[in-house]
């Protein structure tokens, strides 16, 4: 547990190093920051609030997820990071729960169980390219259309802001 | 009676089963509307929600529209996030009016201008001094210009929803009240079906109850006639006996010898006359439905050691041979009185029906298959195979001239048939003329004491 614990904040170290090394790094200093991560840190246990850009969300190797919603027509090839991945990678202990917040306000909970059933995606991208805040981005948390889990339309929060760990 | 019973089991059944596929009926309907309402519904929910909540990202936008271009409170970056969000729920509005297929009117009216409003405005806003240019006073009027129609937008879509919900809600009561008034003429119409049946019962109960009544009446008159017959017969009867026993016995003086023959010819008429009139009335008596059999547990051996005692002075007057051979004794239940009756009864006839010096053995066994059996075997005259099927018969008599000069009515044997069959047993003869009779009477493993029974059963 320790080594995982280990390893995810030297993956995250690695990452922001690589980050701060590379072009991104310079868009991230100008870039407005687009989604608020709370919750505790996987080592040391401490509360912490992580700011990310799209760039540093895209840094990250991305999931794909083709899927049909009810508010798009025909199939989508959905781009995007797995929630629970998501956790792992930014250094924070994976959650129970998580409440997400939208750029109106509007919020929910989604249940990590859910990730262990089907693919939850924190989505970037639509069809390769990436989602203006008027067509629900830039960040859609999107769940397969036949999931079969409940209020899973409830879920997918669109226009998504924040996302805060209730352990 | 049982056919009746029957019956109404059925046509309880057959309610209950209506009664059943009524409630059913009932259930789904409500069930099937209440999920068709509820399936009409879901889209169309959504509108109220898309209208306020597009009118609540326009305030919004107007405000920070209002604080950038006032003193800047709000940043260009700030007010192109809330203008974007603003777009998105216009475009939800449009998409939630396409997805649930709903005329607006309102919307109908206030898309095109809200459209222009916003693209007038989106083609402008990336500028940050978009407020300070002419194309850019001119988006931000037709930008606010929109506000009356949102908020009439709002109240018309919530007001739509609650009409088409109440039509809904309507036509889906209208099928349950319809689906509930049926059920209701149906069970209507099997309350009074019950009503007529139950009434019609209760007549059959009352009718039944009468006929028992009278049965019952009935029954006294008789007992009451066949005890004042037997009084009424009984008392001259013994006094004609009795008298002539006395002119018999000459106890007040020698009488002529034909005076004697007559008083005997009196006295053995009289005495005949009396059996006549006993066996006519416990013929009556026994032919009484549900008589009360007083039953107790004796042995069948004791019970027929008794019989043969009494007959034995009857036997010796004709020099017969009277013997008893027990081989397998078994306690029973049942009459003592009745069984011990039909054996003198047999013992009677075999004593009667025997020529002098004959031979009358009475015999107790067990059959294989439990039944126990106690024959009277009789040296007598016999009876030919076509008398024999007549014999139960009451007032039967054989055209024997041995039997014709003896006496009774030949209610005997029918007698002690009924008896016989009334306590379950079975009565048979068997006879070969000239060679004797033998009257078997069975009675079956179940009159046998239960204790008794058991051990039976096991062995």
């Amino acid at each position: 547990m320790k080594i995982q614990i280990a390893l995810r904040t030297l993956l995250f170290a690695l990452t922001l190093a690589f980050i701060s090394g590379s072009p991104v790094s310079v868009a991230h200093a100008a870039e407005r920051v687009i989604l608020t991560v709370s919750g505790e840190s996987a080592g040391t246990g401490e509360a912490l609030s992580i700011d990310l850009t799209l760039s540093e969300i895209t840094a990250f190797e991305p999931d794909v997820l083709r899927t049909t919603t009810i508010w798009t027509d025909g199939e989508i090839e959905f781009k995007g990071v797995r929630l629970e991945k998501l956790f792992a990678l930014i250094g924070l202990k994976t959650p129970a729960r998580v409440r997400c917040k939208a750029l109106n306000e509007y919020a929910i909970e989604v249940p990590m169980s859910d990730t262990e059933r089907t693919t939850v995606l924190v989505a970037f991208a639509q069809d390769g390219a990436f989602m203006r805040v008027r067509d629900k981005g830039p960040l859609w948390i999107i769940y397969p259309r036949e999931s079969g889990i409940r209020d899973a339309a409830d879920k997918m929060i669109w226009q998504l802001r924040s996302m805060k760990a209730l352990y | 009676m049982h056919e009746r019973r029957y019956a109404d089991l059925w046509r309880r059944g057959g309610i209950v089963l209506v009664a059943a596929i009524l409630l059913a009926a009932v259930a789904s309907t409500i069930y099937f509307v209440n999920r068709r309402y509820e399936h009409s519904l879901h889209p169309s929910q959504e509108i109220p929600w898309l209208a306020s909540q597009l009118e609540s990202e326009y305030l919004k936008t107007s405000e920070a529209l209002r604080l950038y271009m006032l003193n800047g409170s709000v940043t260009h970056s700030d007010l192109l996030l809330r203008f974007e969000v603003y777009w998105s729920r216009v475009e939800l509005m449009d998409q939630g009016f396409r997805f649930v297929d709903v005329e607006n009117e309102i919307w109908k009216r206030v898309r095109p201008t809200l459209f222009r409003a916003l693209k007038g405005l989106d083609s402008v806003i990336s500028d940050p001094r978009f407020h300070e240019t002419p194309e850019g006073r001119m988006a931000i009027q037709d930008h606010f210009g929109v506000s009356d129609d949102l908020d009439m937008l709002t109240q018309d879509a919530i007001r739509m929803v609650w009409m088409r919900n109440s039509e809904l809600g309507r036509r889906a009561m209208n099928t349950v009240v319809a689906t509930l008034a049926g059920c209701l003429v149906l069970l209507i119409f099997l309350a009074g079906a019950m009503y007529i049946m139950a009434r019609k019962q209760k007549a059959l109960a009352l009718a039944e109850h009468e006929a028992k009544e009278q049965a019952l009446a009935s029954n006294r008159e008789r007992e009451r006639f066949m005890a004042s017959m037997s009084h009424e017969l009984r008392t001259p009867l013994n006094a004609i006996i009795g008298f002539s026993e006395i002119m018999r016995s000459q106890t007040f003086g020698p009488m002529d010898r034909k005076y004697r023959e007559y008083a005997d010819d009196i006295h053995v008429s009289g005495a005949h006359l009396l059996g006549l009139v006993n066996q006519l009335l416990d013929i009556s008596s026994e032919s009484d439905e549900g008589k009360r059999i007083i039953v107790s547990e004796f042995r069948i051996a004791d019970a027929l050691r008794d019989c043969v005692s009494m007959m034995t002075p009857l036997s010796a007057e004709k020099n017969l041979s009277l013997s008893l051979d027990i081989r397998k004794d078994l306690p029973v239940e049942t009459s003592q009185q009745k069984f011990q009756q039909i054996v003198i009864n047999l013992l009677s006839n075999a004593v009667k029906f025997t020529p002098d010096g004959g031979a009358i053995k009475v015999v107790l066994d067990a059959m294989t298959d439990g039944t126990t059996v106690v024959s009277v075997q009789d040296s007598g005259i016999g009876m030919a195979e076509d008398e024999l099927s007549s014999v139960f018969n009451p007032f039967f008599r054989s055209t024997d001239p041995y039997v014709t000069s003896s006496e009774g009515a030949g209610l005997g044997l029918a007698i002690s048939k009924q008896a016989a069959e009334q306590m379950g047993m079975g009565l048979d003869i068997e006879s070969v003329p000239g060679r004797g009779t033998t009257a078997m009477l069975s009675i079956p493993v179940e009159l046998v004491s239960p204790g008794r029974n058991q051990q039976l059963l096991l062995a």
